[in-house]
């Protein structure tokens, strides 16, 4: 049960929500009642392709028929991450996560695991800031009963003690795991809740000290009935299964998931310019690595702006001198680097420059190269080798992912979830292929303008306030 | 994506799982309210009290209606003890080449190790041919080819190459140089020194699991092995000291040893054809034969401590506000074990920690998690051969963490949920599901021709033949293990022959705490140190 707070955009993950549309079922299909096609293809060439549909429900229904292997793999993922949340409730989406293995009304405390256990399965969940996934990977031949204990969960959860307060305590382990005896994650906390201040993102999503302990169960039932509806959900199936029984199954088993999602708070990750550009939010713990990023605000999500993302970073890394990173660390300006795109669905996703530097190297210096290096980039010609090679990587990684099933379908989940398109991926040729020098340079000093940008960073003791002392100074302002 | 949230197997209680096909498993066999019938009654989301679901025993799957893929391999030999395994896999666009020499750490003397790691990732960090590293690098990247140069779990020097099948030749062409022309440039010598130092450095503030369970392993090896053996100054040998050793000239000599014909296994596997591998095959034929190089030594084997008291290190670390703790009984006398034993292990191993699940019904897992909320990650694990590639020790490791202020609560659990186990053995019902389940997870296997590679790889090292009915036989195996007694008489015989326990603390245990853990009978405290001291003695070296 994982909690993550900025997902590194994957080049094939990405763009603009595309508008649901219905078409005739595909040839010879008979769909169940009330369900909807939505359409089919691939994204990968030589891969099988992926079927969508709406159930009456709400429920969005990806399937993907892959014989390779008798493995079947079902992932359900919900926007029901920890934007969801307010102050007072934060770490409700983690904790719910994990309540959601334990008793149902119709199954004991346990029986998840025992069933999953013992039909050979292996089952995960993760949850972000804008999402909760729970995924399984169980034989083939197993699918009837898999989608039985699926539903149960999703329709019947059962909270009760003394499994609440029993869960409580392992979540409470996790935050001391993963958080508060981690110096740098400590730094980060305080410094994410200045930064973000007023936001749903000033949080972690394991949420806060306090929240946690004093999470309640009349808090922990209202999040499942706002935010656990189909209409809040996506399943996506892949195994060697026929399309149309599968959807039949699929249907039987959660079409009588009623509900709907009651509340959609604000998810506005982005705060005023004002309140940001050029500002600086540092602080010190013990920590021999500090990490440092330049965070530059944005409001575009386009699936295009992810990809030329991954074309400066190319471009940077492009020269005779070796990448980035290495010519960082040769000149001793900083032990680690990258240029990302974050994922926030359907919100503002800015562009970071992170940069991870030992105790004798300073921000400064590194960010100065940054955008030294950064001009540089900018100013070059984008030319057909600098494309050859951009596409010649996205293929490679499209390799990667047709190699398995259970990769291809976290591909599709990606993209859906994030953008509304299972294909949205097959633009990515288009985009480049179009791309003239002049439009990657406009879009580029747009994105990293220095003016907007500001610094968010963990430094090593005596370089900045102590982070207990940021937060007390920030906490009067 | 996701962490390594522990998979967790379940221990049957009353469970009633009906007799199922296939295709359906588990149909409920008492007469329950479906779901369905509850959600018209109650309406979606509405809280229904219902009575829950009593359920019977996990059905096998029926894995013989499956007929798996035979591995096909073809060998083609090479003069002077060379051989070349080709692995066709029509699905995929990638083409994978592993080339494994004979040579590495345990041919060679054992103080060159940390020369050793240089020189393993300096094939490719150095430079080859007429390209420097930035240049190699550039290469790699604008073509798709991604190389890495690495020792494997038994010690040899192992380069791996992907490629989209197009592009083989251009990889083939990067290899060449870098196995027969590798530079070793002076430079690129000292960033390397330089990223090792940073790393290092990095490491020493024992900021997050990571980082302190390195810490943690090291004592409880010094515990089980002593400080001398060969693990347990892993990592002093990544220390500053041990780095200002490493010079080209020493690379320069170790990579004229480890570039050797004699002994080399190649395995080209995915989309290939015979062009491709005749490319493969000219550059085996270039790489030298020399003397063949052999094992010359191997990690020392467990030295009994002479008691069967639990020994006790507490690494005390002012900061954390929980403990992370590994209790590890290690067996010295378990031997070799045959395929026969290593499957009643696996079921063992099933009940006391499971690999399917998700928070906490096997043994361990229900105890530390799921019943008392005190770890959000226990795991437990069993390995045959704990100082691989010498094979004569076990070790049963428990791995969990726990809140200051319960330190107390969970040794005592964690040590009586494994004594109960050693000693009380496995339920019938127990061994059942543990079996099943274990069969049908053969089912939610997935492999690529690259995974079926990475089995044949393990294979080569143990230098054995790979066996076409892997998957048939270790099912068939399971079957067959259906005698309680005979299961249980191999753990008690395990355990009689003699235990090392050990148990490693970093946390921040109270004086109360530390006088209560004195005085649990068996347990003895066998070191106390500060965080901070063990980092001083690390900077300079290691112990001394």
């Amino acid at each position: 049960m994982s909690s993550s707070i900025m997902l590194r955009l994957s080049l094939l993950g990405a763009m603009s929500l595309l508008t649901l549309q219905a078409f005739a079922s595909p040839a010879g299909m008979k769909l169940p009642a009330g369900a909807v096609f939505l359409g089919s293809g691939q994204a990968i060439e030589g891969t099988p392709p992926v079927y969508k549909f709406k159930l009456s429900n709400g429920l969005k229904v990806l399937i993907l028929a892959d014989n390779r292997n008798p493995l079947a793999t079902l992932r359900i993922k919900l926007d029901a991450g920890s934007n969801r949340e307010r102050l007072g409730t934060t770490g409700l989406a983690h904790f719910f996560e994990h309540m959601m293995f334990r008793k149902t009304q119709v199954t004991p405390e346990g029986h998840y695991d025992r069933i999953l256990g013992g039909i050979g399965g292996r089952g995960n969940a993760a949850t972000s800031t804008d999402y909760v996934v729970y995924e399984a990977s169980f034989p083939g031949p197993a699918l009837d009963k898999m989608l039985e204990l699926e539903a149960q969960r999703f329709k019947f959860l059962d909270l009760q003690d003394p499994y609440y307060t029993t869960e409580k305590g392992a979540v409470i382990s996790e935050r001391r795991l993963r958080y508060e005896n981690d110096p740098l994650q400590r730094g980060l906390e305080i410094i994410r809740r200045a930064a973000y201040k007023g936001t749903p993102y000033e949080w972690l999503t394991i949420g806060t000290k306090q929240d946690v302990e004093q999470m309640s169960m009349e808090d922990a039932r209202a999040f499942y009935r706002d935010f656990y509806a189909p209409d809040n959900a996506q399943l996506f199936l892949g195994g060697p299964f026929n399309v149309e029984t599968v959807l039949r199954k699929i249907n039987d088993a959660f079409s009588d998931w009623t509900g709907k999602t009651r509340s959609q708070p604000a998810r506005r990750a982005e705060r005023s310019d004002s309140d940001t550009a050029g500002k600086k939010f540092v602080c010190s713990e013990s920590v021999f690595e500090e990490q440092h990023s330049l965070i530059f605000p944005s409001k575009d999500n386009s699936f295009r702006s992810a990809v030329l993302t991954q074309l400066l970073l190319q471009i940077l890394n492009d020269t005779p001198d070796g990448t980035m990173q290495r010519r960082m660390t040769k000149q001793k300006l900083a032990t680690g680097f990258s240029v990302y795109k974050t994922s926030w669905q359907k919100q503002s996703q800015p562009y970071v420059a992170w940069f991870r530097l030992n105790r004798q190297q300073t921000f400064a210096a590194a960010s100065d190269y940054f955008y030294q290096e950064l001009r540089a980039a900018l100013s070059r010609p984008i030319t057909p080798e600098l494309k050859r090679v951009f596409l010649k990587q996205h293929e490679v990684e499209e390799a990667e992912y047709a190699q398995k099933m259970t990769s291809l379908v976290e591909f599709y989940e990606w993209n859906e979830f994030f953008y509304g398109d299972f294909k949205i991926s097959t633009q990515t040729k288009k985009i480049i292929d179009s791309l003239t020098t002049k439009e990657f340079q406009a879009w580029g000093r747009e994105a990293f303008s220095q003016q907007k940008a500001f610094h968010m960073g963990v430094t090593a003791p005596g370089k900045s306030t102590p982070c207990n002392d940021f937060e007390k100074t920030a906490a009067q302002k | 994506m996701f962490q390594d949230k522990k998979a967790v197997f379940c221990i049957p209680q009353k469970l009633s799982w009906a007799h199922l096909t296939a295709t359906t498993f588990c149909t409920l066999a008492l007469a329950m309210p479906t779901a369905k019938a509850l959600a018209q009654s109650g309406g979606g989301g509405a809280l229904i009290n219902a009575r829950p679901a009593v359920q019977s025993k996990p059905v096998p799957l029926n894995w013989r209606s499956i007929v798996w893929p035979s591995l096909n391999f073809n060998r083609t030999a090479v003069d002077g003890g060379a051989a070349l395994y080709s692995i066709f896999g029509e699905t995929g666009k990638k083409i994978r080449l592993d080339f494994l020499f004979e040579t590495g750490v345990y041919a060679l003397p054992r103080n060159l190790r940390t020369n050793l790691s240089a020189t393993v990732d300096m094939f490719l960090q150095g430079g080859a041919g007429t390209r420097n590293y930035e240049e190699l690098q550039k290469y790699l990247a604008d073509n798709g080819i991604q190389v890495t140069t690495s020792v494997s779990s038994v010690g040899q020097f192992h380069v791996a190459v992907e490629v989209l099948a197009p592009d083989f030749l251009l990889a083939m062409s990067a290899l060449e140089d870098m196995l027969l022309r590798p530079r070793f440039d002076r430079d690129a010598l000292e960033i390397w020194k330089m990223e090792q130092t940073d790393a290092f450095q990095g490491m020493l503030d024992g900021g997050n699991s990571r980082k302190q369970g390195r810490f943690i392993e090291q004592e409880a090896i010094r515990l089980a092995f002593g400080s001398e053996h060969y693990f347990a100054q892993a990592l002093a040998r990544t220390s500053k000291p041990e780095l200002e050793k490493v010079t080209a000239e020493k690379m320069r000599q170790i990579a004229g040893l480890l570039v050797n014909r004699a002994g080399l296994n190649v395995v080209l596997s995915g989309n290939i054809n015979a062009k491709q591998e005749q490319s493969v095959l000219q550059l085996m034929r270039k790489i030298p034969r020399l003397t063949p190089i052999t094992y010359s030594w191997l990690p020392d084997r467990v030295r009994g401590a002479g008691s069967n008291k639990l020994r006790l290190s507490i690494i005390r670390k002012p900061d954390l506000s929980q403990a992370t703790l590994t209790l590890r009984y290690y067996l010295p006398a378990i031997g070799k074990l045959n395929r026969i034993e290593r499957t009643r292990m696996t079921i063992l191993r099933e009940v006391f920690s499971a690999s399917g699940g998700v928070i906490g019904n096997d043994r361990f897992s229900k105890a530390m998690r799921s019943d008392s909320g005190l770890s959000y990650g226990p795991y437990a694990s069993f390995d045959p051969e704990a100082i691989e590639p010498n094979t004569n020790t076990g070790v049963w490791r428990m791995n969990f963490q726990s809140p200051n202020e319960r330190i107390v609560e969970a040794v005592k659990l964690a040590t009586k949920t494994w004594e109960t186990f050693a000693s009380k053995g496995i339920t019938q019902d127990e061994l059942d599901s543990a079996r099943i389940s274990r069969i049908n997870t053969t089912l939610a296997t997935e492999q690529t021709v690259f995974d079926k590679v990475d089995d044949f790889i393990d294979d080569l090292q143990a230098k054995v033949l790979p066996n076409p009915l892997g998957l048939e036989s270790a099912l068939v195996r399971l079957e067959q293990e259906k005698d309680l007694a005979t299961i249980n008489n191999l753990l008690f015989s395990q355990v009689s022959a003699g235990t090392v326990p050990v148990l490693v603390m970093m946390g921040n245990p109270s004086e109360a705490a530390v006088k209560e853990l004195r005085s649990i009978p068996g347990v003895e405290i066998a070191k106390e140190v500060n965080f901070e001291d063990l980092v001083k003695e690390l900077v300079s070296g290691g112990p001394k």
